[in-house]
């Protein structure tokens, strides 16, 4: 498969008056076409900044890292040529739909805006584009929303407009930003269901950034886990549901309460605070809580390793030398 | 929790909180729901938002007045008490709050925090050095060292926030603790610390746990009892396994066929009852009509003629659904 967007190296900083925040450090990934890529990570872990420094959406600090979209470099890019690619090439919908979207303005008008600006129709035709959008996304009486504020929808109805208007110029990459977050489950099922449908009409590829693997379950093809800024772990879903190498993907798995586990069980969970990210520390971010935590852990990052084909995992128990600890703890790793 | 004879903590009949919005429109935020909770047991209350569930936990707090209907806490109506009885009442029973940025004082510090309780309950009255002590042994029970007394919230993460929202609660020694959506601020890995913890508090002090979620996986995991809010009335209560594996009302079963389960084969072999539309508007809902029949796969023009009743419909089961009652579905 050919790989849409590749992101290299990647580190973004903050400044902040307690000094440097460094959000994203030396991570990288690729997403191939038509696929649904899932970046799982507990708040502050750097999904949502990571998605948002590759469409150059927040003031921050790029240290390194590039950034290679549909086999160009796209790293250096000014405003002018984001803004052709921005809403064209990469659409994003955003966790919240009432503060994403403009509440002064008509819905039509927010949806025929990107028509307009990249592609070459006119008004008339324009519209009629949004109003085929909003009977995609599943709005009801599309002639009459069209006239709406958002005001008028709720939360699930904000959030389908959200699509469309990411939708509107058939982008390649769709960048889903905690898209159900902020609704309901039953709604939630409804909008995954949409994205679903939505993807294969369009034939976009997807970034799902979440912090809930229950709907990346369903929904992703590949899962990157972020954990203080880093990519921890990398895999298809079934290697990262089944096969979890890093010992904080364990954790989280181990943590969720499940539906279909029975009401006694008990719920294992990572002790500690997530780390602080204005003085991280030299090792592995995640040492400071981690069960298995060596003394090397401490000192030294760990790198990527291969696990299998297209699993990678930072974590030095995945060393030739941890094998035989691996093995005391009953660890099935393929190596 | 399966003692034959158990002592009824809290009997709640057909409470009714409305809000009245202006002249011709009210709010019914929980309408006709009755329940009872017995000395040690956990009920969970699930529901999506706006079902009333926040009200319900804060009306039996007695934080708001009900609009009709009793609430009895030990055979006695909270609404019917008198100052010093009220005093007591508010000991007994403690709440913990969701969003753990916003219901700590940021002015006071952990150590005054939890004593204001304290001093206003007369927990070691006149001694001070008693209750600085008995403030430690709180702050090491749910997981803080009495180095974190001195502190101010600010200087805390959420998850130790709400932990000292624990301790403050617990240090009126009470019987019932409310807890509204203690987790759904939090993330998954500290969520589960919370909830460790709230489970091993409830063994060590025998406390009865009311508990407000959205999470119904959360809810499941924690509670011996559940009920389901919709719209202001409960459509569904049951023991937690019992509700889970043969959902009675349609609701419920939407609901739980909605909860993504993290698993990928589990998950892609589910289906998935898809509700249409959203959650009607809870202002001015009509009273002769099941509050689901707007959204429900199965209604029939009888549905939105009479408001359903909760029902027995098997072991300690209860649904207001017309369908159940007639065994037109397998439950």
């Amino acid at each position: 498969m050919e790989e849409l967007l590749q992101v290299k190296n990647l580190s973004i900083s903050f400044h902040t008056y307690n000094g440097e925040v460094q959000a994203v450090r030396n991570t990288s990934f690729d997403l191939h076409r038509k696929e649904v890529l899932a970046i799982v990570g507990e708040s502050g872990s750097g999904k949502s900044v990571t998605m948002q420094s590759v469409l150059k959406l927040t003031p921050c600090v790029f240290k390194s890292g590039q950034i290679i979209f549909e086999g160009k470099d796209i790293t250096n890019y000014n405003d002018k040529q984001m803004q052709n690619i921005r809403g064209s090439q990469i659409g994003i919908i955003f966790q919240d739909a009432m503060t994403s979207l403009n509440p002064t303005m008509k819905i039509g008008k927010q949806i025929t805006e990107s028509i307009l600006r990249h592609q070459k129709v006119s008004k008339a035709e324009a519209k009629t584009k949004a109003l085929e959008l909003l009977t995609q996304v599943g709005i009801n009486n599309p002639e009459k929303r069209y006239h709406q504020y958002i005001h008028n929808l709720s939360g699930g109805m904000r959030q389908r407009v959200m699509i469309a208007i990411a939708l509107a110029c058939k982008p390649k990459l769709l960048i889903a930003d905690e898209p159900t977050t902020a609704l309901d489950v039953t709604i939630q099922a409804q909008i995954m269901d949409l994205l679903a449908k939505l993807k294969e009409e369009v034939g976009c590829s997807i970034v799902l950034i979440t912090h809930d693997l229950g709907v990346v379950a369903a929904n992703a093809d590949r899962i990157a886990v972020m954990y203080a800024g880093k990519l921890v772990e990398s895999g298809t879903s079934d290697q990262i549901f089944y096969h979890p190498a890093h010992p904080y993907t364990r954790g989280l798995l181990e943590s969720i309460p499940r539906l279909d586990a029975s009401h006694n069980t008990k719920l294992t969970y990572i002790g500690g605070t997530p780390p602080d990210a204005l003085n991280p520390s030299p090792g592995c971010a995640f040492s400071a809580r981690c069960k298995y935590a060596m003394r090397i852990c401490r000192q030294q990052a760990p790198e990527d390793r291969e696990v299998e084909p297209g699993h990678t995992c930072a974590c030095f128990l995945m060393d030739d030398e941890a094998k035989a600890t691996r093995e005391k703890m009953g660890w099935e790793v393929k190596l | 929790m399966s003692g034959e004879k158990k002592e009824v903590l809290f009997e709640i009949q057909n409470l009714c909180r409305y809000f009245t919005l202006d002249k011709h429109n009210t709010l019914k935020a929980v309408n006709n729901v009755s329940l009872t909770i017995h000395k040690g047991e956990t009920v969970g209350i699930v529901g999506e938002s706006g079902c009333g569930k926040t009200t319900l936990g804060r009306t039996i707090k007695r934080l708001y007045t009900a609009t009709s209907g009793k609430v009895l806490y030990k055979g006695q109506d909270i609404f019917a008490m008198n100052k010093e009885q009220a005093h007591k009442y508010a000991k007994e029973v403690q709440m913990i709050f969701q969003d753990p940025y916003s219901s700590l004082d940021p002015r006071m510090t952990v150590r005054e925090i939890i004593r204001e309780g304290m001093l206003n309950h007369d927990i070691h009255k006149g001694d001070r050095a008693a209750q600085d002590q008995f403030i430690d042994r709180l702050l090491l029970m749910v997981g803080l060292n009495r180095e974190h007394a001195d502190r101010f919230p600010h200087e805390f993460s959420g998850g130790q926030r709400q932990r000292i929202g624990i301790a403050r609660a617990l240090a009126v020694r009470p019987e019932v603790i409310i807890c509204d959506e203690p987790t759904s601020a939090l993330d998954v890995s500290i969520q589960a610390q919370v909830i460790n913890l709230l489970k091993n508090l409830q063994e060590e002090f025998g406390l009865t746990l009311i508990f407000i979620s959205h999470n119904l996986s959360l809810v499941k995991y924690i509670s011996d009892r559940v009920g389901v809010m919709y719209l202001g009335s409960m459509v569904e209560l049951a023991p937690s396994d019992n509700l889970y594996e043969m959902p009675a009302h349609p609701y419920t079963q939407a609901l739980i066929s909605a909860i993504p389960i993290p698993d990928p084969v589990v998950q892609k072999s589910r289906k998935i009852i898809e509700l249409k539309g959203d959650i009607p508007s809870p202002i001015n809902t009509p009273d002769d009509a099941c509050s689901f029949a707007s959204r429900c796969p199965y209604a029939t023009p009888a549905c939105s003629k009479h408001a359903p009743k909760l029902e027995l419909v098997g072991e300690n089961h209860y649904a207001t659904c017309d369908r159940v009652l007639k065994g037109e579905t397998a439950v």
